[in-house]
């Protein structure tokens, strides 16, 4: 009992950690904004310049928001793969998420033809649109094939198989699309593989929200069966766990998340994998229904984190949030398993 | 037996279904009960088929043909929620679990009887610290599950099994990995757990020995898939036994204690001689170790006679016109006839 009180107060640690880095974060940037200004324009009021209001508004809360969702649902997604596969090395884009949805922006940026590039070009608001639209159609269309090859497959392990095969032939498809493409269309590509938490608009936020939540929720009603299968599928059969059912509704759920924050954010490494095991670590737990509230609020703070760092507060360059999540979270990740080990002995 | 029969099984044939639609075969014909209190070993060769028929019982496999009865009940009626109130499992190799300590681990078992959450109610909080009880594993219950041995692992496993109170428990090799007196803790706790909460238990064993000294009944299966049940003794005493375990003849049997040795090749015959009836017993097996054949009558060449004098054995080996020597342990004995 003490040990679980323990728990809850270090939830409660890092959802205020949380709070303060939401408000880091639309204090800082390449304008600084003052504390008590950002509160004011959170509440409806004026800051002291105009334009003030504007940026936090218009450019940070979305980007905020955007990253708080982000951070949750990969971390929620890895920690159901990991599970699920009984895999320490799944993260959301096991199953070819992240393939299909890099085939779907690559075709739309790279094999389209005049009018594809001027619709690029000449609209930027459009262009992110499609780009999401292309991103998201892709990976439905990977993750249905890999559902359907693998309705009859055995075990888990051939299902992880074919994801990585289909991932194979996605990523050959776009190495032959870079291969003939022109270089300005080869670099909007890439820009869209290094992943970013901006350029996701309020009215995008609106279809973003509910989808998170949604996949959230079935995640949540998905612990219990979760925890059965802790201890492997033929002992979460014998009690009473149908095995198709649940892998079939916890991939239903994690490809929600990781599929549509890859939509908007682009494929976003590192939270997926690392957030559910830093949480079992520090939590010492592999309870789902205590882990997916906790990965949740841990996962939304590390995504915050880096983007405030990412941002490289008081310069006007901006670093890829890919380039920070790794150099930055891999280290932390690194000292947290050795220390963890010597602890053990 | 007037027990009421918990799982019975009629014509039943496991094997397995190929993906051209042929069948293979491991056994048929299979008719099995088992009754409530029983402690039932499942024993027989590798590869006769132990781990499919056990699959198959709980469920996990379909029969290629014929029936199984839970109760009053076709087990491919039964609903997999509803079954895993009636069947628990035990596996070999105990799952790698990590930051999950014994109590949640065994509430695990609960799962069946639990809400879409799994909230543990006062009853199922019962049944768990019952099953720990059971399982002498109280004292685990807030320890990590990675940090335990082997043996104490699956303990634990099996008071998992116990918390989903199922009316029988199948458990494939739960004592593969563990040493001799482990092996009797659980085989204890399994016999004592039959009793007290009137289930049936069927477990499959390499160990020959444990499972003729503490099972209820013993379900030998043979090399081709033929299956026998009774009481161990009356397996030995019809032969089927012997005949399971060593199908070609290459060892010999003892009937006497149930076991096989590899037989003589030297063909050097010795008798032996002495009071001591635990001395004799004990050279007689040091010489059957080393493949000599140990004869009833006097008359043999060598003759081994085995003295006790205040506590200290001395073995006087004779014949074979050679002079009477001593030795003070059995290991200086068969050192020197090993090169007769």
């Amino acid at each position: 009992m003490k040990r679980n009180s323990a728990r809850h107060l270090l939830l409660l640690v890092i959802l205020f950690g949380c709070l303060i880095s939401i408000i880091l974060s639309l204090s800082l940037g390449s304008v600084k904004i003052p504390f008590d200004d950002v509160i004011t324009i959170l509440l409806g009021g004026e800051g002291e310049k105009s334009t003030w209001t504007n940026i936090v508004i218009q450019f940070r809360l979305p980007k905020v928001i955007t990253a708080l969702l982000a951070g949750a649902a990969l971390a929620v997604s890895g920690l159901q793969m990991q599970t699920l596969f009984q895999n320490p090395l799944a993260d959301p884009y096991i199953l070819g998420i992240s393939s299909g949805a890099s085939l779907g922006v690559s075709l739309v940026v790279l094999a389209t033809g005049t009018t594809g590039t001027l619709l690029l070009a000449g609209i930027g608001f459009f262009g992110d649109l499609s780009i999401a639209l292309a991103a998201c159609l892709g990976s439905a269309l990977v993750l249905f094939l890999v559902l359907f090859v693998s309705r009859n497959a055995r075990n888990t392990t051939t299902m992880l198989l074919i994801g990585l095969m289909i991932g194979y032939v996605t990523s050959a498809i776009v190495s032959v699309l870079i291969y003939f493409s022109l270089p300005e269309k080869i670099h909007t590509y890439l820009s869209w593989t290094f992943g970013s938490f901006g350029g996701v608009t309020w009215s995008q936020i609106r279809i973003f929200v509910p989808v998170i939540l949604l996949g959230l929720l079935i995640a949540m009603g998905l612990s219990k069966s979760l925890n059965a299968l802790l201890l492997g599928e033929h002992y979460a059969q014998s009690m009473g766990l149908h095995i198709k059912h649940t892998r079939m509704l916890t991939i239903l759920s994690s490809s929600l998340l990781a599929g549509i924050t890859t939509a908007f954010c682009g494929p976003i490494g590192f939270l997926g994998i690392a957030v559910p095991h830093i949480s079992r670590m520090i939590f010492d737990s592999n309870d789902h229904k205590f882990l997916i509230p906790a990965v949740t609020i841990l996962g939304a703070l590390i995504a915050v984190v880096s983007d405030i760092i990412a941002q490289l507060p008081g310069h006007q360059q901006v670093l890829p949030i890919n380039v920070v999540t790794s150099l930055i979270g891999v280290p932390v990740v690194l000292w947290v398993l050795l220390h963890r080990q010597r602890g053990n002995r | 037996m007037n027990t009421p029969i918990i799982l019975h099984t009629h014509g039943l044939t496991v094997g397995y279904h190929e993906k051209n639609a042929a069948k293979t075969t491991i056994a048929s014909g299979i008719d099995l009960e088992f009754h409530q209190g029983t402690l039932t070993c499942l024993i027989g060769p590798n590869g006769a088929g132990k781990s499919t028929l056990l699959r198959t019982l709980i469920g996990l496999q379909r029969p290629l043909a014929g029936e199984i009865w839970l109760h009053d009940l076709p087990l491919k009626s039964i609903p997999t929620r509803e079954l895993s109130k009636l069947i628990s499992i035990v596996l070999t190799e105990p799952p790698e679990t990590d930051h999950m300590t014994v109590f949640d681990l065994v509430s695990l078992g609960r799962h069946p009887y639990t809400n879409w959450l799994g909230k543990l109610e006062s009853y199922d909080k019962e049944a768990i610290f019952n099953a720990l009880d059971l399982t002498h594993a109280n004292a685990l219950a807030s320890r990590q599950v990675h940090t335990l041995s082997d043996g104490e692992r699956q303990k634990v496993m099996i008071a998992r099994a116990i918390a989903q109170e199922p009316i029988l428990m199948v458990l494939d090799e739960p004592t593969a990995f563990l040493d001799f007196p482990h092996r009797i803790d659980i085989l204890h706790m399994l016999k004592t757990l039959v009793l007290r909460k009137n289930c049936a238990v069927l477990l499959s064993t390499h160990d020959l020995e444990l499972a003729l000294n503490t099972a209820d009944t013993i379900l030998l299966m043979d090399q081709d898939g033929s299956l026998s049940h009774g009481a161990p003794e009356d397996h030995i005493l019809s032969g089927r036994y012997q005949q399971a375990f060593n199908p070609s003849g290459k060892f010999e049997f003892d009937p006497l204690n149930a076991s096989f040795h590899i037989p003589g090749h030297q063909g050097n015959h010795v008798s032996i001689v002495g009071d001591d009836l635990l001395a004799r017993h004990w050279t007689q097996h040091a010489f059957e170790r080393i493949g000599w054949i140990v004869d009833e009558s006097p008359s043999a060449p060598h003759c081994v006679y085995v003295k006790n004098e205040g506590n200290e054995y001395t073995w006087e080996l004779s014949g074979c016109e050679r002079n009477k020597q001593n030795f003070s342990s059995i290991a200086q004995l068969i050192a020197f006839c090993k090169n007769i």
